[in-house]
């Protein structure tokens, strides 16, 4: 599967789907389409993962960036992440400020 | 059984080198999810090794992927003759901070900890000899 992040806002939410493989190598490529988003009033950052099959720190560090640039009061939500994603994402303790789901209502 | 290849130390090179190293593991039959996991500390390894070791993008990266004779382990060797750099040196970001108070950097040598059982590191002849061991991992 290619690799793949397409970001759509709807109101105060952004979703962002993302496909194949975040790591070192496109990080940069993801960050750059997640950045537009700070200069609108976003609530809630919402990452569907259920097609992520690998995250790489490089990929967290794209993620805690934007938690810390977006505020306290922007929610980050990270939806049916992949058993190995979940693992990584809790091995780096990003299950302290990220809110993880089995699914998304809203 | 061993399996050794070079590379060209270029980030673009980068999926090359994690392709190998998972060819070479699943050779042995490592399961799935200890694969990912070899990868992405191999990931975090190798991409100090192209920032640090090799920052004007020139030199090569050679990859050994053996079974260890102890504890049904497998290690992941790289070698570069780039600057001198250690990765064991490296310091590991908190990550208890509250998200406003972390730093961003550094977690990549944080996941290898976790990941690997050993990081062994040595400065010989010129090289950067860098080993990841991994026990109980063989079927």
């Amino acid at each position: 599967m290619s690799n793949k992040f397409t970001v759509a806002v709807d109101k105060n939410v952004a979703k962002v789907k993302m496909e194949g493989r975040l790591d070192t190598n496109n990080a940069a490529e993801f960050s750059e389409k997640l950045k537009p988003l700070l200069k609108k009033d976003i609530d809630e950052l919402v990452l569907f993962m259920e097609d992520l099959n690998y995250i790489s720190s490089a990929g967290l560090r794209v993620i805690v960036f934007m938690k810390q640039k977006l505020g306290r009061d922007t929610d980050v939500y990270v939806i049916a992440p992949q058993r190995d994603v979940l693992e990584v994402i809790e091995m780096a303790g990003f299950d302290s400020f990220l809110e993880i789901q089995d699914s998304y209502e809203g | 059984m061993n399996t050794t290849k070079t590379f060209d130390a270029k980030m673009d090179r980068l999926d090359d080198v994690l392709s190998f190293i998972r060819e070479s593991a699943l050779r042995y039959n490592i399961e799935e999810a200890s694969i990912n996991k070899l990868v992405l500390a191999s990931e975090e390894a190798i991409v100090n090794v192209f920032k640090y070791a090799y920052p004007d993008d020139t030199g090569e990266l050679t990859v050994k992927c053996e079974k260890l004779e102890e504890q049904q382990g497998f290690s992941i060797v790289l070698i570069d003759s780039g600057i001198e750099f250690d990765p064991t040196k490296m310091e590991e970001p908190d990550v208890d901070l509250p998200v406003e108070d972390r730093d961003v950097g550094g977690l990549g040598i944080f996941m290898i900890n976790n990941i690997m059982d050993e990081m062994e590191y040595k400065r010989k002849d010129g090289q950067n000899i860098l080993v990841l061991k991994k026990f109980n991992i063989m079927e």
